[in-house]
């Protein structure tokens, strides 16, 4: 039976879309017990991963996974692909260095405020997912030259809703900015923002995400229990790095023991 | 807003009053569901941003009910028309197609009123069927609906549609599972797993509300009507048995676990008579204690009690 070509294909192209990083941790799949051997850096992100690491292991035991969690149908990674947008921001900030520099703060204090909660990194993911559409929509790119201060509100609103979508628990506006920023907004100013967003963003609050993926790959692969939980960690971890813009800082994945696993797929018969 | 004549309130959503309406410009009907943004410290609540947000992600469905468009308003308050400077009131309308009735309404409409009859087999036939296909859809897409009742299915009654409706509770799930809120989906129509506290729960729950609606629509009252959460949980046991560890491995262990009386599960026939074999067994497989065990809505809809349906309509 060939294979299906075409889907395997895609798989490939979809795994070299991401920076190596994403790819070492792919190599760790064979060799998830050097995983616990790892030590945490003791830098400024330690908490976040610790924090991850406590969760991790408080939820394993309770973490009921079906065996219909794990369906997949042969559609759905063409379905995500079609979803997925381009991110058009890049362009622009290698034209727009302010914009650069202030989007780079924004993401920064977005990652500290989701670590000091605990909140899901999906919750950060779709935080920076709504600021970067929202600054590549024209109508903002102006105003942002002038007004720095702009993308920090924008920043609030990006996470206070992102929270709202993902979190059981939302903290208020102001208990939200928690973390050092030169400006502290009142929750007019902020509820303001977060309309300005929704409507610029044509309220699609549920977008394809890296963390689409790794869903759909968890479940391909069939990884079940400490080890899908370690799986999901370990790329979890790999994609804040990428956000924060140190791509590796937190990464431990450099054990060259480690081996290419091509991704297989069932036969099809048809 | 000035495209919408308000004709009349007809009733409430998860967080806001609902109007029927008409779009100036055509002519047609819609529903206007209206939410105030005047909690200033939490800004637009959860509800509405997960409502809007999923509904764009499952508007190929013709089994969901069709969003239109969103529209925010500044309010001016009657006090402070002739004020220089007024404070405004932002209000969000969530404008949706409009169909002229809920299952509630047509379940009651026929049990008490002039003419008490039983809803036709074929009708409640059709009516599960598109609502498992709305399930279904919703499910593939990644969106538990988690509040499926017979208020949220809103049907045209002339055409025989069911649209599900009122996804203010819904939200999009990943694997693998993670903590969600504890108390979703109204009493009458919550699983088993949600009653004793799980918070890792999945697909299973919105097929447990679907079996409650379906018994509903057989006996044109509520299978398992309970008015506390307890309550809820021994007019459970008392129908299908108290669950064991071993037709529900890790029950005991869930946290709002406690020593019940041991009852006998009756028979499910007996308390939907008018049911043949092939939906009693339908019915029992989307009230299985173990979640895992629970059909899916993609199963369900190839289920043999939906044979003698003509699926070429739908």
């Amino acid at each position: 039976m060939p294979l299906d070509h075409h889907l395997f294909l895609e798989e490939i192209k979809m795994a070299h879309r991401y920076p190596k990083p994403l790819l070492d941790t792919l190599y760790c799949l064979k060799d998830h017990i050097h995983w616990e051997e790892e030590q945490v850096e003791d830098d400024e992100y330690s908490s976040s991963t610790t924090t991850t690491i406590t969760n991790t292991n408080t939820d394993t035991s309770s973490v009921v996974f079906l065996e219909h969690d794990l369906f997949w149908d042969r559609e759905e990674l063409s379905s995500l692909l079609a979803k997925e947008h381009q991110n058009q921001l890049s362009n622009t900030l290698q034209k727009n260095l302010v914009l650069a520099s202030s989007r780079q703060e924004a993401v920064e204090w977005i990652l500290k405020v989701n670590a000091h909660y605990s909140f899901s990194t999906l919750t950060a993911v779709l935080a920076v997912n709504y600021l970067d559409r929202f600054l590549f929509s024209f109508r903002f790119q102006n105003d942002s030259n002038n007004n720095p201060w702009l993308t920090q509100l924008a920043a609030v609103a990006c996470l206070s809703l992102a929270a709202k979508v993902e979190e059981t628990h939302v903290p208020l506006f102001v208990d939200l900015q928690v973390e050092e920023s030169k400006y502290l907004f009142e929750a007019k100013a902020v509820n303001r923002m977060e309309i300005l967003v929704l409507s610029a963003l044509g309220w699609q609050m549920n977008p394809v995400t890296p963390l689409s993926f790794l869903d759909y790959i968890t479940r391909k692969l069939g990884l079940k229990g400490y080890l899908c939980l370690e799986f999901l960690r370990r790329c979890e971890t790999v994609l804040l790095s990428v956000f924060a813009g140190e791509g590796g800082r937190m990464l431990q994945a450099d054990d060259g023991g480690c081996v290419w696993v091509p991704m297989r797929r069932e036969n099809d018969p048809s | 807003m000035e495209k919408y004549e308000k004709l009349e309130k007809v009733g409430e959503g998860t967080y806001g009053k609902v109007y029927k309406a008409r779009e100036k410009a055509s002519g047609s009907l819609v529903a206007l569901k209206k939410t105030r943004l005047e909690m200033d410290e939490e800004g637009v609540p959860p509800t509405a941003l997960r409502e809007v947000s999923l509904l764009q992600l499952l508007s190929q469905s013709i089994y969901i009910v069709r969003l239109l468009s969103v529209e925010h308003v500044d309010k001016v308050p009657k006090s402070q028309k002739s004020s220089s400077n007024p404070l405004t009131k932002p209000i969000l309308y969530l404008v949706f197609e409009y169909l002229d009735t809920d299952l509630k309404k047509f379940i009651d409409s026929h049990r008490k009123g002039p003419n008490p009859r039983p809803l036709p087999p074929p009708l409640i036939q059709s009516f599960l069927f598109q609502l498992c296909k709305g399930v279904a859809h919703c499910h593939s897409h990644g969106v538990l609906h988690r509040d499926l009742k017979p208020q949220n299915l809103l049907l045209d009654q002339h055409k025989g549609i069911l649209k599900i409706a009122d996804l203010g509770l819904g939200r999009a799930f990943t694997v693998p599972l993670k903590s969600y809120t504890h108390e979703i989906v109204t009493l009458w129509y919550r699983a088993p797993e949600v009653l004793l506290g799980s918070t890792h729960y999945s697909t299973g729950v919105d097929i447990w509300s679907v079996g409650c609606i379906f018994a509903e629509m057989v006996r044109r009252q509520a299978l398992f009507p309970g008015d506390s959460e307890f309550q809820q949980l021994i007019h459970i046991f008392k129908m299908l048995g108290t669950p064991t560890e071993e037709n529900w491995p890790g029950v005991t262990s869930l946290r709002d676990w406690h020593v019940y009386p041991r009852w006998e599960p009756q028979s499910l026939a007996k308390n939907v008579p008018s049911l043949g074999p092939d939906g009693v067994d339908l019915l029992s497989k989307m009230l299985k204690y173990n979640p895992s065990e629970r059909i899916s809505a993609k199963a369900a809809l190839d289920h043999p009690y939906f044979d003698s349906l003509d699926k070429s309509q739908f």
